[in-house]
């Protein structure tokens, strides 16, 4: 249980620079994520706190202590790997208790610890099986429990959920949050998949080409995107450039000829912004915006609805099923957009 | 590599070549004993060039080969498409003598095979030679030929039968085609084996008769011989040339893969 | 040409390895059993008593299995790190260095002999550079002793250990190495606890592929062995080539061949419990 500090961490590959000044910081016991697709250098940045890669330039500090240049055997992390990395050759008791053997606390210690972390995490009739013998979200949950038994200052987690199967990731997605909760261990999840993201972490980072776009509370990275990428990337968006006006005193935007009240810093009269409007904040009704519906997709209990605007301009709508079901492909209808769901971004 | 790496693969790099360079340095030293000081002379080589004996060895090996990876090849490749077709005992049966071949000393499977021929009657003899190296050579090209055909994608095969093509042309012109490269990189090792395997000809070639390495067993017996180093170097290169070829069967392999 | 008709393509080769191999080993043991009837050719049963009259051939029988297994474990502590070394770089490297590896052996195994003979001679290369450390006169060479005959099977197993270890290696995913470290293992115990056990059943393979030959083998101390280097593949070799008695030959030749896979057991069935369980790799 401790406080992570990443400080402006730079890390080079030959020629490509990987990482560019990155800093992260984690409060003692919260759990955070670093959001970036392939090749961001997440993963990267994951090793170096890991221990594996030595920085260019930066330090990582552990309860503020210098840990940069720590050997991985040293370093108090625990780790889950996305390929959960079980010994083969060792049951999965053994395999947890593989860490307190390596600190050679007595037998009647590592007995009673590997005990509870089988308990954490639910695995106590397969503790004298063998990783082969496991299913994908048991092997990840053994990885979890191994990594804990050693109670560590800070829990990593490298893209734990993307090897497993899309019914057993929300169920061990659950798991991951209630051990949190249960042990309180600072933790960093390591992810591409924003979903878990935002389900798991309190706050996120959001990490591209090495630079980090925006470093925020969860709800603020899907609601108040910093930049276009950002909110392109965390969710679906529509997407409409506009010209700041002013009107009444207040600067408003405007699509398909109806105005809609702005603030923010890009507010300013005569700013060319882009605007950015989620598909579930728009809602299907009796009056409004004029619309055709152009094309449904079911998704289960959502659907989306692909609609074209007056001018030409396309629009693409979250609802309910039920909604959805009211209408068809073709049909003339409406849509209503609040105001406030309207967000106004710089032209990248 | 990391900085150990790179002491542990160069330690074990120089222990591996430490022989050959000596060998090629001393190839081009006028020295008759093999010691320092070292002076530069090309003397060995035409040394080599006028020794008969050598010559005529190395013809007699190059030939012995030749015949040896023709038959072991084709025995062996038709004994592979046999076996990769069946799955019962049989199948591991057959698996267990080719290991046992390649795992009993030589010197064992030599007297066996020298006592059969006794038995026989045909004894020692160029014939017996032949069939003792082929035995000798059999599983290396049965075990490539086989892991090849095992790796053949059967989509390939079964496209051609969609197509039309009988069981026996689908193997002509899909299974052997593909299987090509492996089948003459198998030939290529049936050779090399052959070319190198001192212990069997040493015991089914009648006395007097010599391969290249019965010849240079003979000579080396009595010391120190210059103009084996020469030789030597001369067979490197070969060996060089001849694995460079390999190299190219299998990237053409790699070829017909795409 | 169906599946069931293949068959007969099996014949040649069959007909070979049974004629060359099975059978006259066959033939061998039950002649040497008096089971046979006295094929002049083959061991008799006299031949036993013949072998167990003195302990000589027993002594050589140990003499020649101890060096198989001393260079086999020579040749493994030379083999393990490269082998390791080289699953751990970029592929394209490794390709490079494994063909590197294999190249010396594609050579005649005499050859290699003589490169030793040469390397290991009296105010040879090697000798002469020894010698500069004023510890040894360059006069001097191990040659000619059983220690060269040693050393010359060790180099002999390096390209078929160092390949086998690779293989075992590649196979050890980084990251059970990177989750070893970050339990807090040192090298040492990631050796022990990760690495041994799960490198361990190819190279038990390897090494039953490299100690049979080696304690089969007669050229190498020919060659380099001296008077003191005699091993009982020399004295089999003998008694085909110079004495002309193939049964005794033979019945010799079938104590080696029990003696060594007695051995290739023995060791197997006491190491076992350092890798059960790791085939699951």
């Amino acid at each position: 249980m401790a406080r992570l500090e990443v400080c402006n961490v730079s890390f080079s590959y030959g020629d490509t620079r990987i990482l560019n000044d990155v800093s992260i910081s984690i409060p003692d016991g919260d759990f955070h994520a670093l959001l970036g697709s392939s090749g961001s250098g997440k993963t990267t940045l994951l090793r170096i706190i890991a221990g594996f890669l030595k920085p260019d330039s930066g330090t990582i500090l552990i309860n503020g202590e210098d840990i940069t240049n720590v050997p991985p055997e040293h370093r108090d992390i625990g780790i889950v790997f996305q390929q959960y990395a079980l010994f083969p050759h060792l049951t999965i008791w053994e395999n947890i208790a593989f860490g307190l053997r390596m600190r050679k606390l007595s037998k009647i210690e590592i007995t009673q610890k590997v005990a509870k972390a089988l308990e954490l995490v639910r695995l106590e009739p397969s503790a004298q099986k063998l990783p082969n013998e496991l299913s994908g979200g048991q092997k990840q949950r053994a990885a979890v429990a191994r990594a804990l038994v050693l109670e560590p200052s800070l829990l990593l987690l490298d893209e734990p959920l993307s090897a497993l199967d899309r019914k057993i990731r929300g169920e061990l997605r659950d798991e991951l949050a209630r051990v949190h909760r249960q042990t309180d261990t600072t933790a960093l999840l390591v992810t591409h998949d924003q979903e878990e993201a935002l389900v798991l972490a309190s706050e996120i980072v959001v990490i591209e080409n090495g630079l980090v776009r925006q470093s925020d509370r969860a709800e603020n990275i899907y609601g108040s995107p910093a930049d276009l990428w950002v909110a392109g990337f965390v969710g679906r968006t529509n997407q409409f450039r506009s010209v700041c006006k002013l009107k009444n005193g207040e600067i408003v935007v405007s699509i398909a000829n109806r105005d809609f009240l702005v603030s923010g810093p890009q507010a300013i009269e005569g700013n060319e912004v882009m605007l950015v409007v989620r598909p579930e904040e728009v809602s299907i009704s009796s009056d409004g915006i004029p619309v055709r519906v152009k094309e449904i997709r079911f998704m289960g209990a959502t659907a989306q609805v692909f609609l074209t605007l007056i001018d030409g301009c396309e629009l693409e709508s979250l609802v309910l099923a039920p909604v959805a079901r009211k209408i068809a492909v073709g049909v003339e209808t409406f849509v209503k957009i609040d105001s406030s769901s309207v967000k106004i971004l710089a032209l990248t | 590599m990391t900085k150990a790496q790179r002491i542990v693969v160069s330690s074990v790099g120089l222990i591996l070549y430490a022989p050959l360079i000596v060998v090629i340095i001393m190839s081009f030293n006028r020295s008759l004993y093999g010691t320092f000081p070292f002076s530069f002379s090309l003397k060995w080589y035409s040394h080599l060039l006028k020794s008969d004996d050598l010559l005529i060895a190395s013809s007699r090996s190059i030939w012995l080969s030749f015949g040896v990876a023709l038959l072991a090849t084709t025995i062996g490749t038709m004994f592979a498409v046999w076996r990769v077709s069946v799955k019962s005992v049989t199948g591991l049966a057959s698996d267990g003598i080719l290991l046992a071949t390649v795992a009993i000393p030589w010197l064992i499977l030599g007297i066996a095979m020298l006592q059969i021929f006794n038995l026989i009657g045909i004894g020692r003899g160029i014939v017996s030679a032949v069939i003792g190296n082929v035995a000798v050579v059999l599983p290396y090209v049965v075990f490539v030929v086989m892991a090849r055909l095992r790796g053949l994608d059967e989509n390939l095969i079964e496209a051609g039968r969609s197509l039309g093509a009988t069981q026996l042309k689908s193997f002509c012109r899909i299974t052997v085609p593909l299987a090509m490269p492996s089948i003459l990189g198998s030939a290529l090792l049936a050779f090399v084996v052959c070319f190198n395997n001192f212990t069997i000809q040493y015991f089914l070639l009648p006395l007097g008769v010599r391969t290249l390495p019965l010849e240079i067993y003979s000579q080396v017996r009595t010391g120190y011989s210059p103009a084996i180093n020469a030789l030597a170097t001369v067979v490197l290169l070969g060996t060089v040339l001849i694995s460079l070829l390999l190299e190219r069967l299998g990237a053409g392999s790699k070829r017909f893969r795409d | 040409m169906t599946t069931k008709r293949r068959w007969f393509l099996s014949l040649p080769g069959f007909a070979i390895l049974t004629s060359m191999l099975v059978l006259p080993l066959l033939l061998q043991v039950l002649t040497s059993l008096g089971l046979a009837k006295n094929l002049s050719e083959f061991p008799r049963a006299d031949s036993w008593r013949r072998i167990f009259e003195s302990t000589l051939y027993l002594r050589l029988l140990y003499k020649s299995i101890w060096t198989g297994l001393v260079s086999t474990a020579i040749a493994i502590v030379i083999a393990w790190p490269a082998g390791w070394a080289i699953s751990r770089v970029p592929k394209g490297t490794q390709k490079v260095l494994l063909g590197a590896v294999i190249l010396p052996y594609l050579v005649s195994t005499i050859l290699l002999i003589y490169g030793f003979f040469v390397l290991l001679a009296g105010n040879g290369p090697l000798m002469s550079v020894i010698s500069l450390t004023n510890l040894v006169n360059a006069d001097s060479s191990i040659l000619y002793t059983h220690t060269s005959t040693v050393l010359m099977l060790a180099y002999e197993a390096l390209p078929v250990l160092i390949l086998v270890i690779y293989a075992s290696s590649e196979s050890i995913d980084q990251a059970l190495i990177d989750s070893a470290r970050s339990l807090g293992a040192s090298r040492m115990q990631r050796f022990f606890h990760i690495i041994l056990p799960l490198t361990m059943p190819g190279l038990l393979g390897g090494s039953a592929l490299v100690f049979v030959p080696a304690a089969g083998s007669f050229v190498e101390s020919q060659i380099l062995g001296g008077p003191n280097g005699i091993l009982l593949g020399n004295v089999i070799s003998d008694q085909i080539r110079r004495i002309n008695d193939p049964a005794f030959g033979a019945a010799l030749s079938l104590m080696l061949l029990s003696g060594v896979l007695t051995t290739a057991f023995i060791f197997g069935r006491i190491l076992k419990p350092l890798y059960r369980r790791s085939n699951v790799v």
